[in-house]
């Protein structure tokens, strides 16, 4: 039955075995002469050798062989500075072309436009603009939600991929998520064009498109965007939606997968408590919240 | 961090330093001549230098075994006695050892030493490799690029070939 050699006398040359399998070696009638092979072959030595002459040797290989390498060298940084310069100019003036401004899950900036005019950028959003030529040409892209508090001057507008809103001395914010976009004016005059319409609004006008069809046209009492003043609000959003915003907001991972997706939500949510915004929203569809860790949620539907 | 390969001469020298005794003695045992076996550790450290940039010293050790474990001489004089024994420090009291055993002891060494270099080639190398330069059954089968099970096969064919020699069991 043998199934795996056992190299016992390598093993024992190694002193790899038991005191059982000395035991055993030691009744073999060869087991002096083995001993007397260990110890004698244990003693044996190879004869000395040069060294440092050797390592001369293949110095000097090194060196006739590094003149030649090193001329290959400075000519390849040459070329490779050469290179270095044109994209460098590339990149220059690439840079000087367009600034982008971004935040993360959980983050909130607050920055200015070369004509002082504020924008507070709220979480998982990102803007662009040209700051070559601002004061005639005062252009941003956004892809998320930001509130604008626009210096006075020459137009303004904010273009983004359902739509494109321009004003003139105002404050204002515009929210794209996905297919909506949601724009609501504070102070001044705020005109929005979709493929289908152009729409103006005045202080206390909100305005949402979803796939570019009319949402939601009213009046709100605000005087400024609740997400400024710490709570999330929400008006026929699909629940979908708001946990993405939960998710941007709080920097959370939340998992609901037999959560409603056509019952709309309306209302308001705490922004600086994040399992108190949780417990609203799934109380609201009598899901419970479980909480996996710090970062993490479940919410489960109740029997 | 580019200084962080053997191209760098002074990493070169501290890696020749460190692996230069154990390939010579490899290839040493190999060969059986001390000349080719010098000439052939020039050659594979003089490759790894040609290929420094390419080789990670993380992998150098093993490029340097395969470039040695390659080289092929034409069979030029196998020279007979490569190996010795070293000097024992504690010279046995004369009392306990007679002159008639010293000598069987010296004839028991010489023969030992014959039948080694009689031994084959993969079963002498890994054998040596074990005794001489001490190393564990991984190391030599990481430089020899087989299995430790094929290593602990080559030392237990060699210690059989040596104990025929000697057996008691004629």
């Amino acid at each position: 039955m043998k199934e795996e050699e056992k190299y016992q006398w390598a093993a024992w040359l190694d002193d790899q075995v038991s005191d059982a399998e000395l035991e055993q070696l030691r009744q073999d009638p060869d087991y002096a002469v083995m001993e007397k092979i260990k110890s004698y072959t244990a003693a044996l030595r190879t004869p000395e050798f040069e060294e440092d002459a050797l390592l001369l040797r293949i110095q000097n290989q090194q060196r006739q062989s590094g003149k030649v390498r090193r001329l290959f060298v400075k000519q390849t940084l040459q070329w490779a500075a050469l290179l270095l310069v044109f994209l460098g100019l590339g990149l220059g003036y690439m840079m000087t072309r367009t600034e982008h401004e971004m935040t993360g899950s959980g983050e909130r900036i607050t920055f200015q436009l070369p004509d002082a005019s504020e924008v507070q950028l709220h979480a998982g959003s990102e803007l662009a603009y040209k700051s070559w030529n601002w004061d005639s040409n005062r252009l941003v892209s956004l892809d998320g939600e930001a509130y604008f508090k626009v210096a006075k001057g020459k137009r303004f507008d904010v273009k983004t991929a359902q739509g494109t809103v321009s004003v003139l001395g105002t404050q204002f914010n515009v929210k794209v998520r996905g297919n909506r976009l949601e724009v609501t004016c504070f102070e001044g005059k705020v005109q929005v064009a979709t493929p289908s319409e152009k729409i103006i609004l005045t202080p206390g006008k909100t305005l949402a498109y979803d796939q570019q069809k009319r949402l939601f046209f009213h009046t709100t009492n605000a005087l400024q965007p609740a997400w400024i003043a710490k709570e999330l609000a929400f008006e026929k959003e699909k629940p979908q939606d708001v946990l993405a915003e939960l998710e941007r907001h709080f920097d959370l991972t939340i998992k609901a997968e037999a959560f409603p997706k056509n019952e709309l939500f309306t209302g308001k949510l705490p922004g600086d408590n994040s399992e108190a915004a949780l417990q609203l929203l799934a109380h609201s569809y009598h899901f419970k919240v479980v909480k996996i860790n710090d970062r993490t949620y479940s919410l489960d539907a109740t029997p | 961090m580019e200084d962080a390969n053997l191209c760098n001469e002074s990493l070169f020298e501290r890696f020749y330093r460190a692996h230069v005794k154990a390939l010579r003695n490899f290839l040493l045992y190999k060969f059986g001549n001390t000349e080719q076996a010098e000439d052939c550790t020039q050659e594979a450290f003089i490759k790894l230098w040609q290929n420094c940039g390419q080789v990670t010293p993380e992998k150098a050790k093993s490029f340097l075994y395969t470039v040695a474990n390659n080289l092929n001489l034409n069979q030029i004089a196998h020279q007979k006695v490569v190996l010795t024994y070293a000097q024992k420090a504690n010279v046995s009291s004369a009392t306990s050892e007679s002159p008639h055993y010293i000598m069987e002891e010296e004839e028991f060494k010489t023969r030992l030493l014959s039948a080694i270099e009689n031994l084959n080639e993969t079963q002498r190398v890994a054998f040596l490799m074990h005794r001489i330069d001490g190393k564990k059954y991984h190391e030599i089968a990481e430089e020899l690029n087989i299995s430790v099970k094929a290593v602990e096969k080559r030392i237990h064919l060699a210690l059989e070939e040596l104990r025929k020699k000697f057996s008691n069991f004629r």
